[in-house]
């Protein structure tokens, strides 16, 4: 599944980040978005064109179609 | 023994190197809560306990793999180098910093490690053991806020003393685990409001709005310093040295050159500081709180079409107040497509000086109303702002908006000290930097103005001026709309210099009324509302991105502007054979668009 279509507050796997734009691949990885890595998302959805993950013990903000580049894997829920 | 030599600042974005090292050497360098605030490196003496050294402070790097122009350079630097580092780290981003630490292990650097904002971790539950960090590593780790002059001053004492050694072993796993606890991933309230809730969109464009009240509204703190300020150039200062001209009989050619070249031009410049001022102060204000960055994701579901984040719109409504300005402010932008980008918008935007220019327009009496007629003319800079950018990527920046990644660092309570030195610099430059821009302009002008082309003085007799006849030379582009006269060109020019310079241009060559037609009118307006931005705001322009783009977006912009204004006097004299004509031109744009996207899509 992809990193949009997560509910807020669940955790998961990244499988794999598919962008074409590798800086955007290192900035993710930077922030703790890489293949392995868990990601708790904290909020954002497709309306509002924007997700909010954590990861790494940094948060980062990213737009819909970064989120829509990102395969993960749920691993349950992350209370806040 | 005391350390004299040099030493560098390096560390990941957002861990506080520049506070450090602003705290270190008394110097002012640009924070922010952000990546990308140090562009270059900066290099400043410090001295403490009879020591002396020199201090330089790098842009962040979150590898030693570097992949922006800014982390090349640090990247250069730290592996080239043969000075310490002092390297600084977040104590909440422990986990990734470890990889560069271990990066600078295995190159042998002799450092420093400088754990920064020691007690926010803590506060959010997390823990560092920076004792453990010191016996693994086998380098000084210093631990405290580094915002805090009794914490910097520790690191001076260490460089001051010499305490840098070379690493002797990496961190690995198990290190991670004893040295470090991560706080718990926490909900900000603040984010809940300012970010997801229902009223963070709403709550933008409030705080939007407040900034440009404060700043530009009648009653706002700025507006009411700058008329002081100006009252004081003008009233107060150039009255008085008038008068020493006048009781020392100067010549009327030194008169109008104090008048217009001195005080018209420089006093208004002095003048718009205050603003500047307190602009850029909320500006940072908001930055270094870390809102901005929220305010760039909360905008996103609007601004994601046209290749703009919330970070432009800060620009934008800078450019109500000065596009000049607002081009500076748009310095921030993380990329050079979207400041591109933003830019274009934000010349259509009509400047402080351009309103009063369109409100004497509108209010000449052959417009029934003068509400309809400046509601007409906001809404065509609007229709014009969205033709724009849609054939911005057309035709100016072929490549598509990069993705949209920010790191969202926590909330936190603005520094004013570091506030205040941010605000001094910024004060400081733009004295500097608009006066030299304006007073050479002004005397530009006034030499057009004064001047005929074989050089002799014309006075007031403003027809035999140069720029009279340059005028006369670009009259036929006012021909399609019925201001064939000159006048309008003349006064077209005059606000290439400076927008207010319309306002007077049209006054001395037509009198208080223009005894144009409403069409004609209507289409000059439309011309002077959408029309390049005064040369001082094309060169600020020019400065934040390249002479190239902004001469080509001026010129793109004129003609736009020029095509747009014939479209309108051809609207209101033939709207029966106009309509559709307009209809169907925008039909074919707006097709060619979406024909255009889908065909980028599938490729």
């Amino acid at each position: 599944m992809l990193l949009r279509d997560l509910n807020t507050g669940e955790k998961a796997v990244i499988k794999k980040v598919e962008l074409g734009d590798e800086k955007a691949v290192k900035r993710l990885a930077d922030l703790g978005v890489f293949a392995g890595e868990s990601v708790v998302l904290e909020g954002g959805s497709k309306r509002k064109k924007f997700f909010v993950i954590s990861a790494g013990g940094k948060k980062a903000g990213v737009s819909l179609d970064v989120a829509s580049a990102i395969i993960v894997e749920k691993a349950g829920r992350y209370e806040f | 023994m005391s350390f004299s030599g040099e030493a560098i600042i390096a560390g990941m974005p957002n861990s506080g190197k520049t506070t450090l090292f602003n705290n270190i050497t008394g110097l002012s360098e640009r924070v922010g809560n952000y990546h990308g605030v140090t562009v270059g490196k900066v290099s400043g003496e410090a001295r403490y306990k009879g020591g002396k050294f020199v201090l330089s402070d790098l842009p962040g790097t979150y590898s030693l793999t570097p992949v922006t122009l800014e982390e090349k350079v640090t990247v250069n630097e730290i592996k080239n180098t043969r000075l310490p580092i002092i390297f600084v780290m977040e104590a909440a981003t422990f986990l990734s910093a470890a990889k560069i630490i271990n990066e600078l292990v295995r190159l042998k650097k002799p450092m420093i490690l400088a754990v920064n904002m020691v007690k926010e971790l803590t506060r959010r539950g997390g823990k560092i053991d920076c004792g453990y960090l010191q016996k693994k590593l086998g380098v000084r780790v210093i631990a405290g806020e580094f915002n805090k002059k009794k914490d910097a001053d520790a690191v001076k004492n260490a460089i001051v003393n010499g305490e840098f050694s070379v690493p002797k072993s990496e961190l690995d796993g198990g290190d991670f685990s004893r040295a470090f606890t991560p706080a718990p991933y926490k909900k900000s309230r603040f984010d809940s409001l300012t970010l997801y809730g229902k009223f963070s969109v709403p709550l933008f464009f409030a705080v939007c709005f407040c900034v440009f009240y404060i700043t530009f509204g009648r009653y706002g703190i700025g507006k009411i310093l700058s008329d002081l300020l100006k009252n004081f150039i003008v009233d107060f200062l150039g009255a008085r040295i008038e008068r020493l001209l006048l009781s020392m009989r100067a010549s009327e050619f030194t008169l109008r050159f104090w008048r217009q070249a001195v005080i018209g031009g420089m006093g208004q410049v002095l003048s718009f500081v205050p603003q500047i001022v307190i602009l850029s102060g909320l500006i940072t204000a908001l930055e270094l709180s870390g809102y901005l960055s929220r305010a760039a994701l909360a905008t996103e579901s609007f601004l994601y079409k046209s290749g703009l984040n919330g970070r432009s719109v800060f620009t934008m409504v800078a450019g109500f107040g000065c596009t000049g300005l607002a081009a500076a402010c748009a310095n921030g932008l993380e990329n050079e497509n979207a400041k591109k980008r933003t830019l274009i918008v934000t010349s259509l935007i009509p400047c402080s000086a351009k309103i009063p220019v369109v409100q004497y327009l509108a209010a000449q009496p052959v417009f029934e109303s003068r509400f309809l007629t400046l509601t007409a003319l906001y809404l065509c800079a609007i229709f014009v702002g969205v033709i724009e950018l849609l054939l911005t990527d057309k035709f100016f920046i072929k490549e598509k908006r990069p993705p949209l990644i920010l790191e969202l660092a926590p909330y936190r309570k603005v520094d004013f000290r570091t506030l205040i030195k941010s605000l001094k610099k910024t004060a400081g430059s733009f004295i500097i930097k608009l006066s030299t821009v304006i007073f050479t302009l002004s005397l530009a002008v006034f030499v057009l103005k004064s001047f005929d082309f074989r050089f002799r003085y014309v006075g007031d007799d403003y027809g035999a001026s140069i720029l009279y006849r340059l005028g006369g030379a670009v009259n036929f582009l006012f021909l399609p709309i019925g201001a064939g006269d000159k006048k309008a060109a003349v006064a077209a020019i005059s606000g290439l210099f400076a927008k207010e310079g319309i306002i007077s241009a049209l006054i001395a060559l037509y009198g208080e009324i223009i005894p144009l037609k409403k069409a004609s009118l209507f289409a000059f307006s439309a011309f002077v509302f959408l029309y390049t931005p005064c040369f001082t705001a094309t060169s600020m322009i020019a400065g934040v991105t390249s002479a190239k783009f902004a001469f080509k977006a001026g010129a793109a912009q004129f003609f736009t502007a020029l095509l747009f204004s014939y479209g309108c006097y051809f609207l209101i004299t033939l709207p029966y054979i106009a309509f559709p004509v307009f209809a169907a031109v925008l039909a074919a744009i707006f097709g060619y668009e979406k024909f255009y996207r889908s065909k980028k899509r599938k490729t």
